[in-house]
């Protein structure tokens, strides 16, 4: 009994340590040039260099069901400011600056991601 | 007959108390950041059911969390959930059976937190499924912990609940 019990605390261990690691390791490869990637339903709308967004702007992304999802760019992060899915967790998620985790809108399938993006992305595209 | 009422009665009441748990933890404003972070309060009820022994099976378990995941989907208003409590609810219910039966009925804030885990895979696994993408996996590490320290939580809280309600415990054990 207290053998697996003591193996079972060691699993639980390991994956809380793989965990952590694994979130460690996304936050250390920050990008150098952040660039985030809007997809919808798998399809990229826009690439925007967060770099260059000085000023503060908002877009409106609608979904295929008739519902938005309001995208505002800072310089450096990107959060979805106001959606009407019924959970709203992608509002919630706020404001993300790295690749360790995208906002995801699961009922809209809206993706946003942070890229390391190169020199060819020039500010909106899309 | 008489007998068989009380333990009728006494499922519908934990069925109640899960889904009033449920409905005030769903009140609470989310984590910033991590929206999708949640203690689990509920599943206090089911773990408890779970470990409970005498005339209470696997089944009344089963019963109470199938009554508070959808009672608790009209309660809320959130109907597209139902997928995601249920895939969770239901995979965690097995982790935490075979836990116990791992165990020998014992180590309970460990079967939780396999129970914890599990509700956070299968969310996860739903969650792939309905959005189409494993992006959704950049989520899991932070689930994964979130889950441990969540089922850690409930795990104890029903651990103190046997040892400091033992007479409640006592009666209700045998009910027919």
């Amino acid at each position: 009994m207290k053998k697996r019990v003591i193996i079972a605390v060691c699993v639980i261990a390991a994956v809380f340590a793989g965990s952590v690691a694994a979130i460690l390791i996304m936050k250390a490869y920050a990008p150098v040039r952040p660039v985030a990637v809007i997809s919808r339903d798998g399809e990229v709308l826009y690439r925007i260099d967060l770099a260059n967004a000085c000023e503060e702007y908002t877009l409106t992304i609608p979904s295929a069901d008739g519902g938005f999802n309001t995208v505002t760019v800072r310089s450096g992060s990107i959060a979805v400011t106001d959606a009407d899915c019924p959970s709203r967790t992608c509002v919630n998620t706020g404001f993300i600056s790295d690749s360790s985790k995208p906002i995801i809108c699961i009922p809209h399938k809206l993706e946003i991601r942070i890229i390391n993006g190169s020199d060819e992305i020039d500010g909106v595209a899309g | 007959m008489k007998k068989k009422t009380k333990k009728l009665c006494a499922l519908g009441l934990f069925t109640a108390t899960a889904l009033g748990i449920f409905v005030l933890e769903n009140a609470i404003p989310s984590v910033p950041m991590f929206p999708y972070m949640k203690i689990g309060l509920a599943n206090v009820v089911t773990l408890f059911i779970l470990f409970l022994g005498g005339s209470w099976s696997f089944a009344d378990c089963l019963a109470v969390l199938l009554g508070r995941v959808l009672l608790g989907a009209v309660c809320t208003g959130q109907l597209t959930t139902v997928m995601f409590s249920l895939a969770g609810g239901l995979l965690a219910l097995l982790a935490m059976y075979a836990g116990k039966k791992l165990f020998f009925g014992k180590a309970i804030p460990v079967v939780s937190i396999m129970g914890a885990l599990a509700h956070n895979i299968g969310q996860t696994a739903v969650a792939v499924a309905v959005y189409g993408s494993f992006s959704v996996f950049s989520y899991l590490p932070f689930l994964l912990i979130g889950g441990i320290i969540s089922g850690a939580v409930t795990g104890f809280a029903v651990m103190l609940l046997f040892k400091s309600r033992a007479g409640f415990i006592a009666r209700i054990r045998d009910l027919k």
